[in-house]
Order: C-alpha cells, then structure tokens, then sequence
C-alpha cells in the first residue's frame, strides 16, 4: 500500500470512530433528556425524539415540596462539605508539601489509605455510634462522612500543586516578617487558584453524587438528599418515570454545568500526581 | 541555640497544619475501621466469641454467592475499563486540539453523572417497554432475544457490568491519556524509523510506557468495584433471587435489615482482606 492512501484512510477513520464512540457513550444521557420532555402518555413510546415537546414532569417535579426540600439539602450537604475538605485539604496539603517531618510519608500514606476503607464497614461501626451521640438523621452526620470520602484525593492533588510552586516567594514574605500561616494565606492560596479549583470541583461532585450514606444514616424527610427522594419513586409498583427522569435532569444539571465549566482544572489536577 | 530552636518550630508548625486534616480522618475512617474489627469477634449480646461469625461467614452459600459475584463484577469492569480505556486514550492521541477536547468532554459525561441518575438511566434502558433498544433489536432482525435483562437472574449481573463500565469509562480514558502522553514523542519516531510498524511500536513503547499507570489504575479499579454499593443495590437491589448480590449489598442487608451488625462485621473484614491481598497481587506486577 501506498503510503499516501494509507495516511488518508487514517485521517478519515479514526475522528469517524471518535465520533461514533462519543455518541454511543452519550445516548444514554440523551436519551434522559429527551425523555424527560415527553408526556406521561408517550412516555411508553420508545421513540428517539419526542414527537410533542412538553414540560408537565418538570411542572411536577419543582412544585412537589419534597422535591424542592432535599434540593436545598443536597446543596446545603454539598456546600458544606466542600468548605470543609477545603479547609482540611489546603491546610493539610501545604503542611505535606512544605514540611519536613517525622513521619510524614507514612502519615501521608495513612490518609490515601483511608481511601481504600468499603463505606459498607465504616457505615456499620459510625451507625452505632451515630446513635450513640444522637446525631442519626441529621445532615451533620452526612457532612462529616462526606468529608471522610473526598478529603484524601483532594490533599493528595493539592499537595502535588503547591509541590509545583517555587517557595522563594513564601521564603521573602517570611522574611519580611510574615508567620507561616499569614504567608499561606496571603501568597500561596492566591497563586492556587486552578488547584483550588481542581479540589473544589472534586468534592462538590463526590459529595453530590453520593448516595450510600444519605441513604442509609436518614430515615425522616427532612433529612433526604435528591438521590434518595429518587431511589423512594423506583422502588414501588406503580414508577413514575416522567418524574424520575425529570427530577434526574434538575439533579444532574448543576453538576455538568459545574463540570463543563471546571473541567480543565479538575483533569489537570487528577492526572498531575498520577504519572510517575 | 538559636539553630535547635527554629528547627523545632519548624516542625511544630508542620504538625499543625496537617493536625485537622489527618486527625479528622483518623476519627471518621479510622476508628469506625477498629471499631467494626472489633465488633466482629463478638456477639450481639457482647460475648466474646472469637472467629465464630468467620467461620459462619465461610460457610454461608449465599455470603459465597455474593463474593463470587463480586470477583465476577469486579474483574470485568477492571479489564474493561482498562481495555477500553486504553483503546479509547489511544485513538484520542490520535485526534487534533479542539476536537480532542470536544470528544473528551462528550465522553466524560458520563462520569459526571451520579451513579443514582446512572441507575434510573440504565433502568429504563433495559426495560422491556420504554427502551429504545428492543425496537432496533427487532429491526435487524432479532426480535426473538427478549429484552428483559434484569429480570432475567442468568443475564442480571452482566447487565449492571454493562452500565458500570459505561460510567466509569471515562476516568480511566483521561488517566490512561495522561499516562500515553507522557511517553515521549521520539521513542515513535525512531522506531518507525528503524521500520516498526504500528503493532511493534505498540508492543515495545506503548504498553511498558503505560504498565505502571495501568498498574495503579487497576488497583483502584479493583478496590471500587469490589466495594461498589450503589450502583447494583439502585438497579436490581441484589436481582431476581440473589442472582446479582454482591458484598456491599449483602453486607448491608445483614446489618441494616437483619440488625445482625457483628456477623456483617465480620463479613466486611473477610471483604477488606480479599481486597487488600488482591491489590497486593496487582502490586507486584509494578515495574521496579
């Protein structure tokens, strides 16, 4: 074969086989939303795009209460969580990056390995002891777990980061009199910027995602996440699909636009520590 | 004096910046860890009654069911996501700039999305009646394979495989593009110089390029799907008669339905042991 046929067969084929695997890995999510547009009625008509475009499920989603409800729990849940795994992470991440001390590798090796802990054994231990300590059905006790899950990648990527930061700004502020935290605070966190970003992002999707522990440590509605609130509409006979379908776009919208937006950061961030 | 002295500040200060983070951890992963080691020697009642509840566990064919279901569950995904990713990561080297980035971030979605929505999506896929599936099925002329794959106990497992390795795929893509990326360009160059074709170069510069970044990714993999609860209890809850139970899943119905906490204790340490010695496994297939 000649070379020049082959080079053109290739620069065909392999953008059309991209493209064809990129649709195939969207049509699932395509299909959610086209779906969740249709009437009850036509809902049971598998067609791959709505014949009558109607927004009566989200009509019914955003008036029911509960809905509306564990929204707002989910974001109080996944705000607060990410606050927190922020203010551990950074505090955490610079102390690994810049601090020589006794045992730092194995304290460090201690917080990745927490990571491999199956939440099924910490969650029978932490339900008794929630108990215990009267915190079951709080949204509290989901923060803190939330926490636990995301904390560990994300001082693992923010040290990486400010692994990348040259010290000698730090080492002129203190200089100039600065304590160590101020020169945290005051130099390196403004040069973070993408890294912050990166663990922000990361610890919003975790927390959101999650479903284990919201489902398994509440029992009351005013503790439910969105999650939940859509597992309780699967489970019985009759499902109401337009609602699930809608409910899981409202869910999921917030994180693709958070996603789409922050996707450089967060990518750059999960791959950075992990080519070695 | 002065020397001793801002050495030990030095270190002080290191400690305390780490202290929230890491004792934070200790108390919220590590204790309930301990805790639930501890449970599972004793009886509900609190007697101490060794490694009885292991030795129940052992012999229990549904916990035998549920962990054969798990390596199942676990290998394929892990040799899926890696394979394709693979595949995957390569053929994204080979596209330009923008439309690199496009196809990625089509490609990613599906990792954004919550393994809860994950659930409702597939759900209504494989579903005899709303899904697009049967009726394209019947066009070319197979009509006769029913489409019931999560009632069905033979073919309700693989299904949940299906709609794992198609939410995670996309983590594994990027990191295994980051990994091809840092190969260097010219180890290609002067292979197809010395007249490797694209088999040889694959088979000599890609694969130990990527072995160690395959290694470690598979690591993760294993520990995620052995351990992976939401997913299969959101889809079939542990199927038509067990028949796609898992660890996580039986796990929890031992503690939270049956209130038998000791006895899934124990069961969930067997289940942190096997992972821990699969990924020893997987560990020594790292390059030195």
């Amino acid at each position: 074969m000649t070379p020049p046929r082959k080079v053109w067969t290739y620069k065909l084929l392999v953008p059309l086989i991209s493209l064809i695997v990129a649709i195939l890995m969207f049509v699932p999510i395509y299909w959610l939303i086209c779906a969740s547009f249709k009437t009850p009625a036509t809902i049971l008509e598998p067609t791959l795009f709505p014949r009558t475009i109607s927004l009566q499920s989200y009509t019914k989603v955003l008036g029911s209460p509960f809905f509306r409800y564990s929204f707002l729990n989910s974001m109080i849940v996944a705000g607060s969580a990410t606050l927190l795994t922020l203010t551990l992470g950074l505090l955490g991440g610079y102390g690994f990056s810049r601090f020589r001390f006794v045992g730092q590798s194995p304290l460090l090796f201690l917080v990745l390995f927490t990571k491999m802990f199956p939440k099924v054994m910490i969650s029978i231990a932490y339900y008794l002891i929630i108990l215990r300590v009267k915190l079951y059905d709080t949204l509290l006790s989901l923060v803190l777990l939330d926490v636990a899950i995301a904390l560990p990648l994300a001082l693992w990527i923010i040290k990486n980061y400010f692994d990348t930061i040259p010290t000698e700004i730090e080492e002129a502020a203190l200089i100039d009199g600065c304590s160590r935290l101020k020169a945290f605070y005051y130099v390196v966190l403004p040069l973070s910027r993408p890294g912050i970003a990166a663990i922000a992002t990361y610890a919003f999707l975790m927390v959101w995602q999650e479903f284990f522990y919201a489902f398994t440590f509440t029992s009351s509605m005013k503790t439910r996440l969105v999650p939940v609130i859509i597992y309780a509409h699967m489970g019985e006979f009759v499902t109401d699909y337009t609602w699930m379908l809608a409910a899981s776009f409202l869910f999921i919208l917030p994180l693709m636009a958070i996603f789409v937006l922050m996707q450089r950061y967060l990518i750059s961030g999960l791959t950075a520590g992990s080519v070695k | 004096m002065r020397g001793i002295f801002t050495g030990l500040k030095r270190i002080n200060i290191g400690y305390v910046f780490i202290a929230p983070a890491v004792l934070f951890l200790m108390l919220i992963s590590f204790y309930p860890m301990l805790d639930a080691f501890k449970m599972s020697f004793f009886d509900e009642d609190g007697r101490f009654i060794g490694v009885y509840n292991f030795i129940r566990a052992s012999r229990n064919p549904l916990f035998i069911n549920a962990l054969l279901h798990t390596l199942y569950f676990t290998a394929v995904s892990v040799i899926f996501h890696l394979g394709l990713g693979l595949l995957l990561a390569i053929l994204l080297t080979q596209l330009k700039g923008h439309y690199r980035t496009g196809i990625r971030t089509i490609v990613m979605l599906a990792w954004a999305i919550p393994p809860a929505i994950v659930a409702v999506i597939w759900r209504i896929l494989y579903h005899p009646n709303l899904s697009f599936v049967p009726i394209i099925l019947k066009s070319l002329g197979l009509g006769s394979f029913k489409w019931q794959l999560l009632a069905n106990p033979h073919t309700s497992l693989a299904a949940v495989v299906i709609a794992n390795i198609w939410f995670a795929l996309p983590f594994y893509m990027l990191m295994i593009l980051a990994g091809l990326q840092a190969i260097p360009k010219e180890l290609y160059e002067a292979a197809t110089v010395d007249g490797a074709g694209a088999i040889n170069c694959f088979r000599w510069i890609t694969v130990p390029g990527v072995r160690n970044i395959m290694v470690t990714l598979a690591i993760f993999d294993t520990i995620g799907c052995f351990v992976f609860f939401d997913l299969v209890f959101l889809m079939t809850k542990g199927g038509p008669v067990d028949s796609s139970e898992v660890l996580p899943t039986y796990i929890y119905k031992i503690a939270f339905t049956r209130l038998e906490f000791n006895y899934a204790a124990a069961m969930s340490v067997m289940m942190f042991f096997l992972i821990t010695i699969l990924c020893g496994l997987l560990y020594l297939l790292k390059r030195r």
